[in-house]
């Protein structure tokens, strides 16, 4: 199995992406822009250097590393040239102190597959891989080819998604996937359109082209106090759970700010005055959504 | 859920704020009060002073309580022998677990009975003297149960309530057969449990109880079946076991009897649950699973539960131990039973034997009833630094693994000299007691030993080690961080060459002062033991074969057995002192690695990481046992299926070969909580090591220690 894929991360004993332990794979690149997002490096589908400059213990190995020369040290200011760096990630190689880390690599699905192998025994009928992101979706071949490695190994397979993709992408994907993790962060499309940067239409399209084939589904919505969650927003996603054939189960992800400081490691401003959900919302949000 | 009576919650309440730790005391009867004759031999002497004891302990039974018998001597507590003065105190027995379901069956009747015949057939006069020690201790319980008939006589003439009339007849009929008899019934069964086990508290004793539900379990189901008692009833019989047992848990104001900073709750009172019996037979039933409710329930941390898991072991008993895990405490750790009888029968333990395995405690195994037990802890990480600290540096790995193990081979060697220089190790006849000093004889004891069969059968003390097995086990402190120092060092100088062995000497004994970029370097370019890497785990499997060999070779010592043990059981504390920086870039001083478990913001990787880098070590070589502590976040309760996953790690843990597993669910910010405003959280129990504690009761040290373990693992 030569095929690859760009990864930004493996994540071994995972208990919240679907049934069991499970080994999630979170693919870089995806379609959606979410201003909330909270894994900002999976975005873009090529590498990114994170730094964290309060980890900088200002000892140099990165500037005398990196072939571009865009890390300049004074005794109290490290600066990243991001336009000059490559993503090569040999300043995040030779920074110990773990100011510098790499988003991003080239696998072999057959590597992921290994690596995924190291838990086998813990699955047991009930685990498996995830693939998750980033947008699986956005990297189909390689999303194939892990699916079906693990279904050859009797792994139970996951894929969480935006939904943002081909119809024949769902398609391919559809024999191989046990359970569909489908993201839904708003009906409305204009809503959807400014807070993800793309409308929905395709999105639901897909979602209910997945219901109709009998898939395994669970909505999952990432909720943010005062972005998505007015009464009539949750009231549409409750309507559109009813009427899908199987009455999917709707899991509400609350909004949490870990994104905003990888956020900042990128150098991009992160959702400024975004609030934290109290126990308030979430009580109205479970009672609108009936669950 | 809430399985038990508002009554017998009360009660809990009442034991664990101290209630009855504040009414323990010197009852002021000393061994002179005897008058006895110079020449009045140790055993009868012993015996008497157990007479004595059973005379003049206080007696205490509340109208609601449901078993009779208490501990009410302070010398007990304080691990000594009632009747002994400060000045010339006399050590009781621990570590070790009497064969109450042998004293159970038989009933003291039974016991004098049997111990008679035998006194009819040896005439040595030690034995003779042993066996009337014996009869004496039996006569004792007698006296002591007669009391509480007494007593109870008297409170029901004089109770106000029916309840309380009916409830303290119902105990008082029960007394009047048992321990003195067989019992016939779950009642009677578990009432003599507790007076065999209760009395031998009286006495200053801190036996394990074994196999809980093997001993009661057949009891249970025969009532059950003739329709005489449900399982609610048989639950709160068996609280008010685990209730009765807290009496000693002196609540946040008694810390002035806290000889040890290690937690108010740590009197070595091990209980197993499942597996199999002598005779291959499920062990698994009723009393299993009640046990398991109360300890959810109650949350008391004395006794720890092990639970003996193998491929037999059901699906329901498995999701119950997770979910009795998942409420944190980690009062309940489990075996791998297959491994461990298989590591027993390779020492030269029958099958039988082996089979009935238990523990002093904490998790050392030994074989009940049949094991005198001592083991010999020592910090092997100082053989390390005598062997990189040398004068001559060495100049490979080779060398510097040679020079350690040749250190090691020193360091143990003063541990086996110390076992071949106690006295009468090497005897031949396990009954022989001539040689003792009259000191020893004069302190052996009399009351463990009559609930130890091999005892009675040797007309032997447990003491002058009358058992079948001596067990003198070897532990292993430090070889993880040994490990991981020879793992640094391999890579990084030996083959990285990023510089010299005697550079790194030099570094390392200034404490990497001025090294911080390499120090960071050395911590965080490898992977070390506790994150599935094969060649970390790999030197850690080497060194413990290799140490193991060395220590746990055969001394030729007869009936003594020398089983290697990893532990460290909080002694990081104390080995702490004495480490300087190691390779792997940790600090001198630092709290380092517990037990087998990796050492503290080293492991990095997820639990079944850590699982399967446990898992590589081949634990043969580790028969008396090798404890890995996971700590969990609280937040696992709210995994939908958690008891689910937790079953499943459970189970592949025994297939993928571990050996013992203890798993705590804890929240760093309720410890420093805890800490901070200890009457907020005076029940809060974290695993420490072979036992649990309730945080309130341990001293700012070992909290400390917690608080850093359980936060670096969160990280």
């Amino acid at each position: 199995m030569n095929i690859s894929g760009m990864i930004f991360d493996l994540a071994r004993f995972s208990l919240h992406d679907g049934p069991g332990i499970r080994s999630v794979i979170f693919m870089k690149g995806c379609p959606l822009h979410c201003i909330w997002c909270h894994n900002p490096e999976s975005i873009s589908a090529h590498p990114e250097i994170l730094f964290a400059r309060e980890k900088c213990i200002n000892c140099r190995a990165c500037s005398q590393i990196c072939p571009q020369n865009a890390h300049t040290l004074s005794p109290d200011r490290h600066e990243l040239n991001r336009n000059l760096c490559l993503a090569c990630g040999k300043c995040a190689s030779g920074c110990f102190a773990g100011a510098l880390t790499l988003a991003g690599k080239r696998r072999s699905a057959a590597s992921i597959l290994e690596e995924a192998a190291k838990d086998a025994d813990y699955y047991g009928k009930t685990g498996g891989i995830t693939l998750s992101g980033g947008e699986p979706l956005a990297q189909p071949d390689f999303s194939a080819a892990l699916l079906d490695g693990a279904r050859k190994r009797s792994w139970t397979t996951a894929v969480e998604t935006c939904g943002m993709a081909h119809r024949q992408v769902i398609e391919q994907l559809l024999p191989l996937t046990d359970f569909w993790l489908f993201d839904i962060k708003a009906i409305d499309p204009l809503k959807h359109q400014k807070f993800t940067g793309r409308s929905n239409e395709i999105i639901l399209e897909n979602l209910r082209f997945l219901d109709a084939r009998n898939a395994n589904i669970e909505l999952h919505c990432p909720l943010i106090p005062g972005l998505n969650d007015s009464n009539d927003d949750l009231l549409a996603i409750r309507s559109l759970a009813d009427s899908l054939r199987r009455k999917p189960e709707i899991i509400i992800k609350p909004f949490h700010p870990f994104g905003r400081g990888k956020l900042l490691q990128l150098d991009t401003m992160p959702l400024e005055n975004a609030p934290i959900p109290e126990e308030k919302d979430i009580l109205r949000w479970k009672k609108l959504l009936r669950i | 859920m809430k399985k038990l009576s508002k009554e017998t919650i009360d009660l809990a309440h009442r034991y664990l704020t101290g209630e009855y730790y504040n009414r323990l005391s010197d009852m002021g009867f000393r061994v002179a009060d005897l008058n006895l004759a110079p020449d009045c031999p140790p055993a009868s002497a012993r015996g008497k002073l157990a007479i004595l004891t059973a005379e003049k302990s206080a007696i205490h039974i509340l109208p609601e309580e449901r078993l009779a018998g208490n501990a009410s001597n302070i010398q007990a507590l304080l691990h000594r022998v009632p009747g002994y003065p400060d000045e010339e105190p006399a050590s009781s027995i621990s570590h070790t677990t009497a064969d109450f379901g042998d004293a159970v069956s038989k009933g003291l009747k039974g016991l004098a009975a049997e111990i008679t015949a035998r006194m009819a057939n040896d005439p040595d006069p030690f034995h003779q003297d042993f066996f009337t020690g014996l009869l004496c201790t039996i006569e004792a319980m007698r006296i002591w149960t007669a009391r509480y008939c007494v007593r109870l006589q008297e409170m029901i003439s004089s109770a106000q309530y029916s309840s309380c009339r009916e409830n303290l007849s119902a105990v008082l009929a029960r007394l009047r057969t048992v321990p003195e008899n067989p019992p016939e019934t779950f009642a009677e069964a578990i009432q003599s449990f507790w007076s065999f086990f209760e009395f031998q508290r009286v006495c200053g004793n801190w036996s394990g109880l074994g196999r809980f539900d093997e001993i009661l379990g057949p009891y249970l189901a025969a009532d059950l079946d003739k329709g005489l008692i449900t399982l609610d009833e048989a639950r709160e019989l068996i609280a008010h076991f685990w209730i009765k047992g807290s009496e000693w848990c002196f609540g946040l104001r008694g810390k002035q009897h806290a000889a040890p900073g290690s937690g108010d709750a740590q009197f070595y009172q091990n209980i197993i649950l499942g597996g199999i019996g002598k005779d291959d037979q499920n062990i698994e039933n009723d009393v299993t699973f009640l046990v398991l409710d109360v300890i959810e329930e109650l949350h008391i941390s004395d006794y720890p539960v092990t639970v003996r898991l193998n491929s037999r072991t059901s699906e329901k008993l498995l999701k119950r131990v997770a979910e009795v895990q998942l409420a944190g405490g980690g009062i309940v750790s489990v075996y791998n039973e297959p491994l461990i009888i298989r590591n027993l029968q390779q020492m030269g333990i029958p099958e039988s034997d082996a089979r009935s395995f238990t523990n002093d405690g904490c998790w050392e195994i030994i074989i009940p009833g049949q094991t005198n037990f001592n083991y010999t802890p020592k910090d092997y990480l100082i053989a390390f630094q005598e062997a990189l600290f040398a004068e001559k540096t060495p100049e490979s790995y080779g060398e510097l693994y040679a020079n350690f193990m040749e250190c090691f081979r020193k360091s143990v060697s003063e541990v086996h000299q110390n076992i071949r220089n106690t006295p009468l190790k090497d005897k031949k006849n396990p009954g022989d007691c001539s040689p003792f000093s009259p000191d020893r004889l004069r302190k052996s004891d009399v009351v463990i030993s009559l609930l130890m069969p091999s005892c009675r059968l040797s007309g032997c003390s447990y003491n002058l080690y009358g058992t079948k097995y001596v067990f003198e086990a070897i532990h292993l402190a430090g070889l993880v961080d040994v490990a991981n120092s020879l793992h640094a060092i391999r890579e990084n100088v030996f083959k990285k060459q990023l510089l010299t062995l005697k550079e790194l000497v030099h570094i390392l004994k200034n404490d990497w002062q001025g090294f911080e970029a390499l120090r960071l370097r050395f911590a965080n370019s490898l992977s070390y033991y506790g994150n599935d890497d094969p060649d970390a785990d790999g030197i850690l499997r080497q060194l413990l074969a290799d140490c193991s060999a060395i220590a746990g070779k055969d001394l030729k010592l007869a009936n003594v057995f020398t089983p290697v043990g990893v532990s460290t059981f909080g002694r990081e504390i104390e080995y702490a002192k004495n480490r300087m920086a190691t390779a792997f870039g940790k600090h001198a001083h630092e709290f380092l690695a517990p037990n087998l478990s990796p050492t503290p913001g080293t492991d990095k990787s997820p639990l079944t990481a850590l699982l399967n880098s446990y898992c590589r070590m081949d634990f043969s070589c580790t028969p008396n046992g090798c404890p890995l502590d996971v700590r969990l976040c609280a937040g696992i309760r709210k995994v939908s299926g958690a008891a689910d996953v937790l079953a499943q790690l459970l189970r592949t843990f025994v297939e993928k070969g571990g050996l013992y597993l203890q798993i705590d669910v804890v929240d760093p910010d309720i410890l420093r909580a805890a800490k901070k405003d200890p009457d907020r959280f005076p029940n809060l129990v974290v695993r420490i090591s072979g036992w649990s504690a309730r945080f309130a009761s341990l001293d700012e040290k070992w909290q400390d220690m917690i608080i850093n373990r359980t936060s670096l693992e969160m990280l």
